[in-house]
């Protein structure tokens, strides 16, 4: 009679301890939805952030291309400069032997020497904006992760929806690209701006030693 | 030095820009362009070069890509080719060494980095219109 009792006592057990858990799980369904709508939500904003980024791009290489046609006006009125300042310079030697000449003379190489200058630095900004075709390269990087990770969450949404759908793993989601994204292979989003000589030197290493042809 | 024609390849307007003001200041003025492998080919056809400046990652034909037309292609197979691209690690740079580039400059080049690459690959070919 005792171990009938026990073994009530142990079934009660059981199924308390059953009904619990049907509770819990009851309990954690609306945690999923609430889930399920979070990662709706976010994803959908993810085809506008990657436009955003889009017109980022667009934007800099519009303000980026102003400025060089503002640094190439600069380098033709310099250029025209010098030009009208080598005719000075002639018709001042022409008429050498002053003192006046001679100052003269200096001033008009110390012009020469400022409009060189100029153009250096000219140029030296057009080539700091190679930034930009840098900087778009690894913007169009970030965009293709983001754009992997909402197709992934797209993937992860349907197995809500049909968890034994056809497609019941998370699948390649690199090989899938959203339309109007770049593909991998038309930009590098491992660029790097930098004015360190390292990765030309190990460029210029290699294409020595295969002008030599031990690397062949 | 005046009457070598440059062909400048790349998908971005600020980077053609650049390389193209590069060799105007350089004293060579004469300088065609196109945004990608295709476009530099239809180019090539019409218009002839005798040096071909290109990036590597572009859409419809990729920098390598052109290489290897060029280099298998008997009209421009001696055409001087020098990749100027954002990728710097000892593979690329093999595989375009292995493509037949004359030479490699990794973004951001420098002018005195491209006119020393220019003078070293004109120095070793004789560059032919294409």
């Amino acid at each position: 009679m005792d171990n009938n009792r026990n073994s009530a006592n142990e079934d009660d057990n059981e199924v308390g301890m059953i009904k619990d858990f049907i509770a819990h799980v009851r309990g954690i369904v609306p945690m999923l939805e609430h889930v399920k709508d979070s990662i709706a939500e976010s994803s959908g904003r993810i085809p506008k952030a990657s436009l955003q980024l889009s017109e980022v791009t667009t934007a800099t290489e519009s303000a980026t291309v102003e400025i060089l046609n503002v640094l190439e006006a600069m380098t033709t009125s310099i250029g025209q400069g010098e030009t009208e300042l080598k005719a000075v310079r002639t018709f001042v030697e022409h008429n050498n032997g002053t003192s006046e000449s001679v100052q003269a003379l200096q001033s008009i190489a110390a012009v020469e020497k400022i409009l060189s200058e100029t153009k250096d630095n000219s140029m030296n900004i057009a080539i700091a904006l190679q930034v930009q075709d840098i900087t778009s390269q690894q913007i169009a990087g970030v965009s293709h992760t983001i754009e992997s990770i909402r197709t992934q969450l797209a993937k992860a949404l349907q197995r809500f929806d049909d968890p034994k759908g056809a497609d019941g793993g998370v699948g390649n989601a690199e090989t899938e690209s959203s339309p109007g994204l770049a593909p991998a292979t038309h930009f590098d989003g491992e660029a790097q701006f930098t004015k360190s000589p390292d990765r030309q030197d190990v460029a210029d290493e290699i294409v020595k030693q295969w002008a030599q042809g031990t690397s062949r | 030095m005046a009457d070598l024609k440059f062909l400048v390849v790349d998908d971005s307007l600020t980077m053609r820009r650049i390389v193209i003001n590069s060799l105007k200041a350089q004293g060579y003025p004469q300088v065609i362009e196109a945004a990608d492998g295709k476009d530099a080919i239809a180019k090539l056809l019409s218009e002839g070069a005798g040096f071909v400046i290109t990036d590597w990652n572009m859409p419809e034909m990729n920098g390598l890509e052109l290489t290897k037309w060029i280099r298998l292609n008997e009209q421009y197979e001696n055409v001087p080719i020098l990749m100027i691209t954002t990728r710097g690690n000892k593979d690329d740079v093999m595989e375009a060494m292995k493509a037949r580039v004359n030479n490699y400059i990794v973004k951001p080049f420098t002018p005195a980095g491209l006119k020393e690459k220019i003078e070293q690959i004109l120095k070793a070919v004789e560059p032919k219109a294409a």
